[in-house]
């Protein structure tokens, strides 16, 4: 067996981060090696070291038996390491053969060959899909298609170690099946592949060895058949994290919203629950489980296709923005920059923006009125800026979030749905704002919480929804479920 | 907060500008004679003002990420209707008037339909608009101007409010009220947040389309009204008039420092840009430079307007001098190492491809 790859005593810190610490992976030809961990495990850093993106700070790199070092993207692949991303790096208005050969068309007398195009993209699509029409636009195709079609082009550029870095999050089961057989087909031909996933279900069918970080270590590397699953996630997850103080069950209380039988394409498959008043409501789940597309659509901001939605025991039959909003329901989005802020803008704009008539005596604003409220937002959530004047863009990723929060805190509401609150945000602000959520929901407000950061949500939530392909696969009190209960029915 | 507020990008260009003006000011003063007389002064102000109008509607839809290119062409069209209905279909002046806004009023619209409900860009339909209304205007008149209007009418832009002429004086009240909507109603708010980031003033419970739609339909009102004050000042209508006009107004928006990628601007600033133009036109006029080289100098004054603004913006697109400067010293390196390695490795250059 040829050893394509060698990776030693690689080490990587960021301001404030030891990202992997003394990492030893090795790759050969015709195996595929599985990379698992939870988020912010060391993954996506050690892909980025692999692809020549980050330099490591300590630690050789080994190809072939050679010491190597990439000093950028293109050096990695000169070298025949490709990346195939979740996000698809293909344009999708030219043809299939045109993007498989981007940039490096075959020529005849400076003019673009095209038979001989169509000729090489036939021949390069043939083992994974003889279906894809090379001559079709990519951006006619299927996720599943375009997939295959990046696949093909890093093959094409002589690609030998192929990573693959969550290929079927975005895929239906049929064509993640269809995907993982390429895989296999790629790999007898003599590919070496890296194929990172938290569907373990796939990772067992697929790999042949397998490596598992934590914390940017490695805690576990053997062939395949040496784990089950539950043996794993045993060792994803680490040790139990401390159970969060005693909180208040809010059983008796009031149901604030209830959500029944809610569809919406393949996104939302029935989902039903129900939130109670002063309740933080966690949901668990994977990139993709649906649980944008739940707030989202309870929010009003998606359509929904079947299903019934009560707030404070008033049935809303097509939920629209304006009327949850009217009804005291507030999402904050999970991109925080795209969904939430205008950047150019001050602190003080944004944060009275979804309360604007509030603020008016008249048809003017009143200004008294609102820096009132803006000295108070700033205050109570301590958000650290020059002034309430200064642009949200000078903030840090921790700010800007209490702003957004602040922002919705304004609207006074009764139920807060919040999509990834904590994501990039700094850990002090992280733990002010866990703080304030506690508070909030002491104060009766009722709190769902999605978090892809499952110590968070065991820490803040009184109850625990754990949604996979678009369902609740389960409904519990948080302390009835521990780290690697939710992790299994998550990965299911 | 203990800390004074910094002055914002917006304001700080718009002091770079007005101290601009006061240096072309002091410069046409020195060396063109008539420049500081009352009437030169007047007559300046006089020619903004139609400019400087529709500048009110434009900065609204540029702010709210839209462009319309149509106005002066819509100008032209509504002066067009007014002197139609008034002079061919006798309507006294107080329907006729009307009419015409509401004329420029349902152009507007028109084009924010498009963009709300079938999501064509503004760019699109307002050049559709520019071509068609223009042709309409000939059509309508058959080429010539439709005139004289009645009598009494030539003095709304022949007539005088104390020393300022009456267009002027509707300018300073537009603006005034552009500048109380813009910076202290919900409404001016609103425009910015949906242009300077569409998906969060939805989600904030702002309607975008209505929004659009609003702001539209001001700009077409106001354009109407640049029309019809230029039809009284020609006494007729005529379908040639304020071509190009549209150029005019962005530029004086974009000098202004409004963003064309829209969510922040500020109607002070399009009336300081026109007025900046305005002024440079009859500078040159005064001092005879030849109408041709004119073009050359306008044009060279918005790109170093333009410059000036990129050069001080903030960091986010990686535009400002500290950036420049690394872009142009990396640029030398690279040509350098490329010089040296030339001989050395035919194979480098397949790979730089």
């Amino acid at each position: 067996m040829t050893r394509l790859l060698e990776v030693r005593g690689i080490c990587k810190t960021f301001p404030g981060v030891r990202a992997l610490s003394g990492i030893d992976f090795s790759l050969d030809a015709g195996r595929v090696h599985a990379l698992v961990g939870k988020n912010g495990a060391g993954k996506s850093t050690l892909i980025k070291i692999l692809s020549g993106v980050e330099r490591p700070d300590e630690g050789t790199i080994l190809l072939g038996s050679l010491e190597t070092r990439f000093d950028n993207p293109s050096s990695a692949m000169a070298a025949g390491i490709a990346v195939v991303h979740q996000e698809l790096s293909l344009v999708p208005q030219l043809s299939v053969a045109e993007n498989l050969f981007l940039g490096r068309w075959p020529c005849r007398f400076a003019r673009v060959d095209w038979s001989a195009l169509r000729r090489r993209a036939k021949t390069l699509l043939a083992p994974l899909d003889e279906t894809i029409d090379p001559t079709a636009a990519v951006g006619t195709l299927g996720v599943a298609q375009q997939q295959l079609v990046e696949i093909g082009k890093a093959l094409s550029q002589g690609a030998r170690i192929l990573i693959l870095d969550e290929p079927t999050s975005a895929l239906s089961e049929a064509d993640a099946g269809r995907l993982l057989r390429v895989v296999r087909e790629l790999a007898c031909g003599g590919v070496g592949i890296v194929y990172i996933s938290h569907r373990l279900k796939e990772v067992q069918a697929v790999a042949d060895d397998v490596t598992v970080l934590r914390d940017g270590r490695i805690v576990g590397r053997d062939e395949m058949r040496m784990f089950d699953r539950a043996r794993l996630v045993a060792l994803m997850v680490g040790k139990e994290p401390e159970q969060a103080p005693a909180i208040v069950r809010a059983d008796h209380r009031k149901v604030m919203l209830s959500v029944c039988g809610l569809c919406q394409g393949d996104l939302l498959k029935d989902v039903s629950f129900q939130l109670h008043e002063g309740e933080i409501l966690g949901i668990a789940g994977l990139v993709g489980a649906g649980r944008t597309e739940l707030v989202r659509t309870i929010f009003g901001a998606d359509p929904m296709d079947e299903g019934t939605i009560h707030v404070d025991g008033r049935a809303i039959r097509r939920p629209t923005i304006r009327k949850m909003l009217g009804l005291r329901v507030a999402l904050l989005p999970e991109d925080r920059r795209r969904q939430s802020l205008l950047l150019t803008r001050s602190v003080r704009e944004n944060l009275v923006l979804s309360v604007l008539w509030r603020l008016c005596r008249g048809i003017l604003l009143s200004r008294r009125k609102e820096s009132m409220l803006v000295d108070q937002l700033i205050r109570d959530l301590q958000v650290v800026a020059a002034s309430s004047e200064v642009t949200v863009e000078t903030l840090s990723g921790g700010n800007q979030q209490k702003v957004v929060l602040g922002k919705w805190l304004a609207s006074r509401p009764r139920i807060l749905l919040l999509d990834e609150p904590t994501r990039g945000v700094d850990v002090d602000a992280k733990a002010q704002i866990l703080r304030i959520l506690r508070e909030l929901a002491g104060k009766g407000l009722s709190i769902v919480f999605i978090s892809s950061e499952l110590e968070e949500v065991l820490m803040l939530s009184h109850r625990v929804l754990v949604m996979a392909r678009g369902r609740i696969v389960a409904d519990r009190p948080v302390e009835e479920v521990d780290l690697s209960g939710i992790m299994l029915s998550a990965v299911a | 907060m203990e800390t004074a507020p910094r002055m914002s990008q917006l304001a700080r260009s718009m002091w770079l500008l007005f101290v601009a003006y006061l240096g072309l000011c002091a410069i046409l003063a020195l060396i063109a004679p008539h420049f500081l007389t009352r009437i030169n002064l007047i007559n300046i102000l006089r020619q903004v003002s139609l400019i400087a109008i529709i500048g009110v509607g434009m900065t609204m839809v540029i702010v709210a990420a839209e462009i319309d290119l149509s106005v002066g062409a819509l100008a032209a069209f509504c002066g067009i209707v007014l002197a139609y209905l008034s002079v061919k279909a006798a309507w006294p002046l107080f329907l006729a008037i009307p009419a015409a806004v509401l004329v420029g009023m349902g152009c507007g619209a028109f084009v924010a339909i498009f963009r709300i409900v079938f999501n064509v860009p503004s760019f699109i339909t307002s050049l559709a608009m520019l071509t068609g209304l223009r042709s309409g205007a000939f059509l309508i008149t058959g080429g010539f101007p439709i005139g004289p209007m009645p009598r009494g009418f030539t003095a709304l832009a022949d007539g005088y409010l104390w020393l300022l002429p009456w267009p002027v004086v509707i300018m300073i009240v537009i603006y005034l009220l552009g500048w109380v909507v813009m910076t202290q109603t919900p409404w001016g708010r609103m425009i910015y947040a949906v242009g300077g980031n569409e998906a969060a003033a939805r989600l904030s419970g702002i309607s975008v389309g209505t929004t659009k739609l609003i702001v539209f339909i001001i700009d077409g009102g106001l354009s109407a009204l640049a029309g019809i004050l230029l039809v009284s000042w020609l006494d007729s209508g005529t379908p040639t008039v304020a071509d190009g006009w549209e150029l005019d107004v962005i530029a004086a928006v974009i000098i202004g420092g409004t963003s064309l990628f829209g969510g922040s601007g500020s109607v002070v600033g399009t009336l300081l840009g026109a007025v900046f133009m305005a002024t440079l036109k009859t500078g040159m006029v005064l001092l005879g430079v030849s109408p041709y080289s004119q073009g050359v100098v306008s044009g060279a004054v918005i790109l170093v307007a333009m410059l000036a603004g990129w050069l001080g913006g903030p960091r986010r697109h990686g535009a400002n001098i500290g950036s420049l400067t690394r872009r142009l010293g990396n640029m030398a390196v690279r040509r350098s190492a490329d010089a040296e390695g030339a001989s050395a490795a035919p194979r480098s250059r397949e790979e730089s491809f």
